[in-house]
């Protein structure tokens, strides 16, 4: 009989599929293929050559070259404000859109939720086509000053992303338990003071999540911005489209890291945000 | 005796800083009806995954049949395992499930079929071959589970809580089927439970766990009336533990000092005890009678006696518990059950009275731990 | 949106009802509003020109032709149709085989692993399409990084090479479509993987099947809803792809939405452009509407 109590360096278990080695082999190449583009580009970004791909040392000239940009840094400056635009009002339409159709039952109701999923189902595409149609039809005027003269793309901005909001803040009222609600009308509050205080205060991280994920949205798009954008209102996407077209450059790069290190900042802040209010037991 | 068809051997997990189970040994004896009874978190499920194959020991020892199988896969075990979900595939009808298992150690789609059949028949589910799991109730889905994993004729069936699923009285009703299907297949059932009631009504013989480690294994009828140590007393029925310093008087029986109340009592000799240690006196509250001072029994009947006062009195149908304070100190009172044999509208205690509590020597069972 | 809402039919009809019955007629009216003009009202324009035709430059007359949609038939934008078809599908189908074995890993992977793996699958889609795209082209550009690897591997163990054309053809395109749209196939796998109950692969391997044939027969099976759901989300908005054709695909790698654009920013033919808009509309929802089918034929018995 062999000893009783033999040790084992605990073996990959019956469903421990992540120990396998072709499992962790798959992973790996999967992640790398994600990530190996981005990551060169962004070392690339601080390569001091032009054109060749060999490392030549540090340097930070291209950032300072991106900066003297004027034309470059305009079109970052408007999409900053335009995804700070499209956060605010996608909120707030988002989340009205969201409560409506979770508070109350109405006529054609069905219709209203399917409606409401449209700018998420259909192609970027056709969006970007409907706006520019839309906005030269009716002659929205397209000489207005600056900001005003991004209010095509904020406008068309807003339209894709609160529906995106609307889903964020509908799945997370959810979890609303109703009797809270109707605990605080039962305690003498009236129908507006009991939505403040029991409904609103549950529905906040929703906002939070939602806010950034519209402006996330916003800073991102591509597709339908080329098509409301004109001459004159140039968006950070769209400048950094008409140079890759001519050529990959390490002043394209940096521009393209300051792009992934805001939309990674705002990505951290909501998953910190989010980490915080399971601290505190709000989720 | 026959061998055990499955022994243990100093068994280990941890399961990162918890350790799950510590150093479990167990033999379970062909065809008979093995309980693993203990609370949630005593690490009896996890004994019953290592004899599975689900979970590997850190250290110790699974014999399967006599054979080494402690680094076998589950696939290469001759036991099978009733989940407590029941885990049916959902993709799969009640025939299919069945067949999986012979599927997969290669019979023949046709030979698999109608061996399906036949052991959904042994389980009463004839004809319900087709039906897909989400289209059968509780009971019939535990049934589909038995059947599953009877059709492979394991050497032992192992049993996770399968009842704690269903509702009452058809828990009540898998009792005595299961019973009773062990005994047509006649292999050994293994059975994990944290329900006394089903340990006692079901086994042959039961292993209380707690905090990972077996404190006593024995006959269901041992275990109440002679349980190891107070947890196994207290886990397996209500109890009065009466704290107190041990003497030894001969001719089986054994004294105890229980400075609590002033007085010597008497109860059954085990075996590891002697003069002078601190011990319990486990007395369970049926076995003491409650009479009114001047009534009381004499003779062995009454070898033990306390008198008290009546604190409380708990009707519960077929009988009522009192509680008789009968010492100052907080612990100073005993729990006793009466069955409400005569009519029990009219109580023939009510509190404040005075009342003789009485009970043999052998009655009560001196722990030591 | 109808603003039929703020018919409460709660027990709402007491002291205050006037002050709360305000909010949600705002609500109704703030996001019905602009749902119905900044996006039905578009929406409806091409709609309505898709029946149109292009009169000169600017004019379009309203004719309620059909001759659009029939334009879209012609063998050179049914090729492009058809292969846009193939491209997007062969794209869900790598997607697939890459995804699963990403999925089944981040689903068994340990508890603690969990959320930093998803987070690892999410974060390149937060990043900006345009920049991921862009990245591709430096990674398989004729003196991209792959090439470069491989010139020096050829060098080293002296060999002739010739640097591959990795980009302007098909092959580009599905990579390109592949990296931009796989965590929408990892994710509704993994939803799917992580609904599974454990015990269910423990009961295979306790009823004698083998780690591999527990996995196809009843690892796979649980993940079905999550590949039909999956495959769905990635084949949609690839079919529907301007950007990653536009700057990977060769001359004769373009999809439909490249077409689109071309109708309205070059071509200038807004009609025949509504027209294969709504026909890429009408196939995005004809994919969708196959998802609930696909679910009820599985779940149903056979």
């Amino acid at each position: 009989m062999k000893a009783p109590t033999k040790r084992r360096r605990a073996p990959p278990g019956p469903l421990d599929y992540t120990r396998r080695a072709w499992m962790r082999f798959v992973l790996l190449a999967v992640f790398v293929f994600l990530y190996a583009p981005l990551a060169a580009l962004i070392a690339f970004s601080f390569n001091d050559s032009k054109r060749n791909i060999v490392w030549r040392g540090f340097t930070t000239k291209y950032y300072e070259k991106a900066a003297a940009n004027e034309v470059l840094v305009e079109a970052f400056v408007n999409s900053l404000l335009i995804a700070f635009f499209t956060a605010a009002v996608a909120t707030v339409l988002g989340a009205a859109a969201a409560w409506l159709l979770w508070r109350y039952r109405f006529p054609f109701k069905w219709v209203c939720e399917g409606a409401v999923a449209l700018p998420i189902v259909i192609p970027e595409i056709c969006m970007g086509v409907a706006m520019l149609v839309f906005f030269s039809r009716i002659g929205w005027p397209d000489d207005l000053p600056w900001p005003l003269n991004l209010s095509r793309i904020g406008i068309a901005h807003v339209s894709f992303a609160f529906p995106f909001v609307a889903f964020v803040v509908r799945a997370r009222l959810a979890s609303f338990n109703r009797e809270l609600e109707e605990a605080a009308r039962d305690l003498g509050a009236g129908p507006w003071a009991a939505l403040r205080d029991t409904v609103i205060p549950h529905m906040r991280p929703g906002f939070m999540a939602g806010a950034l994920l519209a402006f996330i949205l916003s800073l991102d798009d591509f597709v339908i911005t080329f098509f409301t954008s004109g001459p004159d209102t140039i968006t950070f996407p769209v400048k950094v489209y008409s140079m890759v077209r001519f050529s990959v450059t390490p002043e394209v790069n940096a521009a393209s890291t300051v792009l992934v290190a805001v939309t990674a900042a705002a990505t951290a802040l909501a998953v910190g945000l989010r980490n915080r209010q399971f601290r505190e037991g709000f989720l | 005796m026959t061998a055990p068809v499955i022994r243990a051997a100093g068994l280990r997990k941890r399961f990162g800083t918890v350790e799950a189970v510590r150093d479990v040994s167990l033999e379970i004896r062909a065809g008979e009806f093995f309980a693993l009874l203990g609370p949630s978190g005593c690490g009896k499920t996890t004994v019953l995954r290592m004899l599975a194959g689900l979970e590997q020991p850190d250290a110790g020892t699974v014999f399967i049949d006599g054979r080494d199988m402690t680094g076998e896969p589950p696939n290469r075990r001759s036991v099978n395992m009733v989940f407590q979900s029941y885990a049916l595939f959902p993709h799969l009808s009640a025939r299919d499930n069945v067949a999986y298992g012979l599927r997969a150690s290669g019979t023949g789609r046709a030979e698999a079929r109608s061996r399906a059949e036949e052991t959904l028949e042994l389980v009463a589910l004839g004809g319900y071959g087709g039906r897909m799991p989400d289209q059968l109730s509780g009971g019939e889905r535990q049934r589909v589970a038995l059947a599953r994993a009877l059709v492979k004729r394991p050497r032992a069936l192992l049993l996770d809580e399968p009842l704690s699923a269903l509702d009452a009285p058809l828990r009540e009703q898998m009792r005595f089927e299961l019973v009773r299907l062990r005994e047509t297949v006649g292999i050994a059932f293994v059975l994990v439970t944290h329900d006394r009631e089903e340990a006692l009504s079901m086994a042959d013989r039961a292993a209380v766990m707690e905090g990972g480690t077996i404190r006593q294994t024995a006959p269901p009828v041992e275990l109440y009336e002679r349980p190891a140590d107070r947890f196994v007393a207290g886990f397996i029925g209500a109890v009065n533990l009466i704290a107190g310093t041990g003497r030894q008087v001969g001719n089986g029986s054994f004294e105890i000092d229980a400075p609590g109340l002033g007085v010597r009592l008497r109860g059954a000799e085990a075996p590891g005890l002697q003069s002078g240690c601190a011990v319990w006196l486990a007395v369970r509250p049926e076995k003491i009678a409650i009479t009114r001072p001047g009534d009381e029994p004499s003779g062995a009947a009454a070898a033990n006696r306390l008198a008290g006062t009546v604190e409380e009195v708990s009707y519960r149908g077929g009988l009522s518990i009192y509680c008789i304070r009968v010492g100052p100190s907080p612990e100073g009172t005993v729990r006793v059950a009466r069955p409400n044999a005569g009519s029990a509208l009219v109580q023939p205690f009510t509190v404040g009275d005075r009342a003789v509590l009485t009970w043999p020597a052998e009655a009560g069972t001196v722990l030591v731990s | 949106m109808t603003a039929g809402a703020g018919t409460g039919r709660r027990p709402e009809r007491q002291r205050g009802r006037r002050r709360a019955g305000l909010l949600p007629g705002f609500a109704a009216l703030g996001s019905g509003l602009w749902f119905l003009l900044f996006f039905l009202a578009p929406l409806a324009f091409v709609w309505v020109f898709s029946f149109g035709r292009q009169e000169g430059l600017i004019d379009i007359e309203l004719a309620w032709t059909l001759d659009n949609y029939l334009r879209a038939l012609d063998p050179l934008y049914l090729d492009i149709l058809l292969r846009s078809i193939w491209l997007a599908g062969l794209t869900a189908a790598v997607s697939l085989a890459l995804g699963l074995p990403v999925a089944v890993g981040i689903a068994f992977a340990p508890a603690r692993w969990k959320p930093l793996l998803l987070l690892l699958v999410v974060l390149p889609f937060l990043t900006n399409l345009l920049i991921r795209t862009y990245a591709l082209i430096a990674v398989l550009r004729t003196k991209g990084y792959v090439n470069a690897v491989l010139g020096w591997a050829a060098e080293w163990l002296g060999l002739p090479f010739e640097p591959l054309p990795l980009l302007y053809n098909d092959a580009a395109v599905v990579i390109g479509l592949v990296y931009v749209h796989m965590p929408f196939m990892i994710l509704p796998l993994y939803a799917a993987l992580e609904r599974m109950d454990r015990s269910l692969v423990e009961a295979a391997l306790d009823l004698g099947a083998s780690r591999a044939r527990a996995f196809w027969t009843v690892v796979v099976p649980a993940a079905l809803p999550g590949v039909f759901a999956g495959t769905i989300l990635v084949f949609v908005p690839a079919l529907g792809s301007y950007l990653t054709p536009d700057l990977l695909g060769g001359a004769d790698s373009q999809m439909i939405a490249n077409v689109i654009e071309r109708q309205f920013k070059r071509a200038n033919d807004w009609p025949f452009g509504a027209a294969l808009s709504l026909l890429l509309i009408y196939a995005a929802f004809g994919t969708l509407a196959l998802r609930p089918a696909l679910a009820r034929r599985w779940r149903g018995p056979r």
